[in-house]
């Protein structure tokens, strides 16, 4: 039996050697994900992670870290060795973290070295099916005609599910109360069972319960409809111009060593232009999108920047 | 009939001599992890995991979940044999599986455990087989209210499993939320008691907590002493048996447990760990021996290892047919379906029910192997402990040692081990213990996110915890098992 | 319970368990209070902590009260020994894993450890050292695959 065991706990590393580069990577490449298995983000890491372990010749771990919208993640790899061997897997919550919580212990810009962009995950606003609500339009007028009357779940204060739901406030002058969870799965799990009435969730998420009917999906969060869901209308086609979507990147701590970083955005390029991996990220409601380290790195400010200003917003209305 | 039917093309695929293999190295490795303290199922089946990619996903499912319900099993061998529990769910076994073995009884422990898992194992799939939506259905009426009330319950519970005083007992399990909640507030970012310590922004680890408070304790305690005397172990089969009036006051326990164990472990949360709790504070309360638990009473050791047994099955319910994991663990198991290119949803029983009905038909076979597995290696387990402890116990230093560091490789987590050991040396001490203290743990963060979000959610108002019948009922008994102490004394001194 | 009611007398060791059980939980509640506790409707982050740090503080007085009523279990022994060995042993493991490695970390906490048992010989604990070494090896990075450190960076 044990034979049999190191047989198979081997054959990653023998199909990888064949492509392995000199030096890096020697040993696992530990992906960080600052939420819990099983949802958009842990898909992503572990659908990217097997296809990137082809790519260099090493396993990828994946690593669930979850809270506080995955800072805690965040400044737990901020603080790691800067050898490559322990990635971030980040998305917009990570650039808008400082001015939602008090103190995360790292900085967007300073504490990490962007090493590719990956995907934009839209989200889905979704309702509890005994709610009679069957449009945005629908949706509007329910939730205007009671304000403070209505909740909705989110992945956790200050998450982009929450920012959404608070930019679509703003947006469309309504009123509802936020109901963090802690994570995806419990969040969208309240909106089935009919606790919490709307949830923003990842639309990967949505769309799996929405086929067993056990919710309805209202919109998307993305300027125009998703091309794999033509029959999801956008929210932005009734509150013009509203567009809340996180994007997914990759990220390193701070002072990586350049050839490293190199290393991983040119083997993360190969990995997301291959077609089977871009067909399950689309079928799992990713756009994905690869944007390598340096062209990347040139608008991370810019991004940092519109989305902290969305969060100092929110901030003020808490 | 249609279950039946079901159940007997799963069996027919989850029988193959490929899948029967897997199923048995899947639950083998799990008993085997479960046994090493520091090292528990989710680690075993995250470190399995790379290799299931290259497995059909049937066989990967039956060997990820063997080593789930393997290590449930396992976990209550090193909880007995060294009162180090190597799972959460078995530290309840503890108290009085390593009394039984001061008494030279390991083995009939052992035993009782192998059984009364098998039977709580059963009755779990039975249920999972049968009601699958039915319980999920009602694991989804479930609010944060009732969360809240059921936590509530299971905390005073836990706090009447404790040997000595009830109020330690309710001492030690405030210690317990308390530490639950250093590290950063899921709710609003706070980051809480960490006095800077950066290893403690997320918490201090469960593994890490549990082996400071029972293993560190126990190897201080028991190294040098000359009351140390576990080595008389009498090891013929024979002995094995418990005696006669032991195995009938077993059989309600178990049953008890069982059913107990399966409708907690539907719930998301700490299914197995709760429900062992629940079912030893319930025996406890219930028995005519209720002066014994704690002595190295059997009762004390069937109820929770039936109970978390029970519920490790039924904690597939809400994996299977709602696509939505209870527990990390099953997140994890999840995440391996969805590798397989399985998308796991409310469908996912009904799209790939061959799929579902090979795995529950291999959960059969997998508790089969199980009991066939330890009955034969009680005597070996026993035979450890013939090892004088001076060399043994160095030996669970080690293994605790490199268990923790093997979590999260950061040697932060070795220090924090002795710190919470001397807190847990001086509880030991002073006549509290460990147990109730991990509960508090455990269900401390759990019970303050809902409670959050239950007040959120009504609005500030505390009669929604009367309005909803599961939490009203759960706050009724919990209100009964604190007052039962004072009637009960004042009715016994009427009597005297 | 146990004690005999004609002979009431102080329980020290009830006493100082009562007092350190208020002493930290006060601390706890204190520290709760400083993050804010919020109204019923928003649960501030220090609300629960600072409740459950309340009622533990008010038990360990409790307790303390109980301790002057001569109830409780006898007087509690400290075995020095056996808690300095181990507790050496522990941070021997925690300073030295890294640097040197598994193999001689094992072996130096496994002779430290066994110190805390007066019949320990150091030959037979270094043996017993080399064979666990060897077995956590085997186990922890052979079959389980951890990336745990074996031999000293150096190497």
């Amino acid at each position: 039996m044990k034979r049999i065991l190191v047989a198979l706990t081997a054959l990653p590393l023998i199909t990888g050697a064949v492509q392995a580069q000199e030096g890096y990577p020697e040993r696992p490449v530990t992906i960080v994900v600052g939420f819990s298995p099983g949802g958009g983000m842990d898909t992503l890491a572990r659908l990217l992670g097997e296809r990137l372990s082809e790519e260099l010749g090493q396993e990828i771990a994946v690593e669930n870290r979850p809270g506080a919208g995955g800072t805690i993640a965040a400044a737990h790899v901020a603080g790691t060795e800067p050898d490559g061997y322990t990635l971030y897997l980040g998305e917009t919550t990570t650039l808008i973290g400082p001015v939602i919580f008090d103190d995360v212990g790292y900085d967007p810009l300073e504490s990490f070295e962007p090493v590719a962009h990956l995907a934009a995950a839209p989200l889905a606003l979704v309702a509890n099916p005994d709610i009679p609500v069957d449009s945005v339009e629908s949706f509007v007028d329910l939730v205007s005609g009671s304000p403070g009357e209505y909740f909705y779940a989110t992945s956790g204060v200050g998450t982009v599910h929450h920012l959404a739901g608070e930019i679509l406030e703003n947006q469309a002058g309504l009123d509802m109360v936020d109901v963090p969870f802690q994570g995806g799965s419990p969040s969208i799990t309240s909106v089935v069972s009919g606790e919490v009435p709307f949830g923003f969730v990842s639309l990967n998420a949505a769309t799996s319960q929405a086929e067993g009917d056990n919710l309805n999906i209202v919109g998307v969060t993305v300027g125009e409809r998703v091309p794999s869901f033509p029959d999801i209308p956008a929210i932005a086609e009734a509150v013009e111009g509203f567009e809340a979507a996180p994007s997914q990147f990759l990220m390193a701590p701070a002072n990586t060593p350049q050839p490293v970083l190199e290393t991983l955005s040119d083997a993360i390029g190969v990995a997301m232009s291959d077609e089977e991996l871009f067909s399950s990220l689309t079928d799992r409601g990713f756009l994905p999108q690869y944007i390598g380290m340096e062209e990347f790195a040139a608008e991370l400010p810019d991004r940092v920047a519109t989305w902290s200003e969305a969060a100092s917003v929110v901030g003020d209305s808490n | 009939m249609d279950i039946l039917s079901n159940l007997a093309s799963g069996m027919a695929q989850a029988a193959t001599p490929e899948n029967l293999m897997y199923c048995f190295l899947g639950v083998t490795l799990g008993t085997f992890i479960g046994v090493l303290p520091g090292l528990g199922a989710m680690i075993g089946i995250a470190l399995l995991l790379p290799v299931t990619y290259y497995l059909d996903p049937a066989s990967a499912i039956i060997m990820l979940a063997g080593i789930y319900y393997g290590g449930e099993y396992g976990g209550s061998i090193a909880a007995i044999l060294i009162n180090v529990p190597g799972t959460p769910s078995s530290a309840v076994t503890s108290i009085d599986g390593h009394a039984m073995t001061k008494q030279g009884r390991a083995a009939v422990a052992l035993f009782m455990t192998a059984i009364a898992s098998f039977v709580g194992g059963s009755i779990g799939i039975v249920l999972l087989t049968a009601f699958s939506p039915l319980i999920a259905a009602f694991a989804l009426t479930f609010s944060s209210v009732d969360y809240f009330a059921v936590m509530l319950l299971g905390l005073v519970a836990s706090a009447s499993v404790a040997r000595g005083s009830a109020l330690k007992g309710i001492v030690a399990v405030i210690a317990g939320v308390l530490i639950g909640t250093i590290g950063t507030d899921v709710s609003t970012g706070a980051q809480r008691f960490t006095m800077g310590v950066p290893e403690l922004v997320t918490g201090v680890n469960l593994v890490v907590l549990a082996m400071g408070i029972f293993g560190f304790a126990e190897i201080v305690a028991s190294a040098g002493s000359q009351l140390r005397r576990t080595e008389d172990q009498s090891i013929r089969m024979r002995d094995m048996l418990p005696d006669r009036g032991e195995a009938r006051r077993s059989v309600m326990p178990i049953a008890r447990g069982s059913s107990l164990g399966s409708l907690l472990g539907a719930l998301p949360g700490a299914g197995p760990t709760l429900s062992a709790f629940l079912a030893y504070s319930f025996e406890k309360s219930i028995s005519r021996n209720k002066a014994f638990f704690g002595s190295g009473i059997v009762e004390g050791v069937v109820s929770p290892e039936s109970a978390n047994n029970a519920a490790a099955q039924t904690a597939f319910i809400p994996t299977f047919t709602l696509g939505i994991p209870g527990t990390a663990t099953m997140a994890l198991i999840l995440g391996a379906l969805m590798i397989h290119g399985l998308s796991p949803g409310p469908r996912l029983m009904t799209d790939n029910a061959d799929l579902f009905w090979a795995v529950v038909a291999s959960f059969w076979i997998g508790n089969v192997f199980l009991l066939v597995l330890n009955i034969p290696l009680v005597t070996i387990w026993v035979r450890l402990l013939r090892i004088p402890y001076r060399f043994l116990f160095p030996a669970i230093i080690c293994f605790i040692c490199v268990g923790v560091y093997s979590v999260s490789l950061n040697p932060v987590d070795i220090f924090i081990v002795l710190a919470v050991g001397l807190l847990g040396y001086a509880m030991r001490l002073t006549g509290f213990e460990a147990a109730p203290l991990l509960m508090g743990f455990i269900l401390g963060p759990l019970m303050e996110e809902y409670l959050r979000r239950a007040l959120l959610l009504g609005r500030g108002d505390f009669r929604v915890f009367l309005e909803s019948p599961i939490s009203a009922t759960c706050l009724a008994i919990t209100a009964a098992m604190i007052a039962w102490p004072a009637i009960r004394s004042r009715l016994g001194r009427r009597h005297a | 319970m146990n004690a005999d009611p004609s002979r009431k007398m102080l329980n020290l060791t009830d006493l100082f368990a009562g007092l350190g059980v208020t002493a930290l939980c006060s601390a706890f509640a204190l520290v709760a209070y400083g993050y804010g506790l919020g109204g019923l409707a928003r649960m501030g982050a220090g609300f629960f902590p600072f409740w459950f740090g309340v009622l533990g503080a008010v038990l360990g007085v409790v307790i303390c009260i109980g301790a002057f009523r001569g109830q409780g279990e006898g007087e509690a022994r400290i075995q020095w020994r056996s808690l300095l060995f181990v507790s050496a042993s522990f941070v021997m493991f925690g300073l030295l894993i890294e640097p040197v490695g598994l193999v001689a970390t094992v072996v130096v906490s496994t002779v430290l450890g066994a110190r805390a048992d007066q019949e320990a010989r150091l030959g037979e604990s270094a043996l017993l050292g080399l064979g666990l070494a060897a077995g956590v090896w085997v186990v922890f990075v052979l079959l389980l695959g951890l990336a745990i450190p074996v031999l000293p960076e150096v190497l």
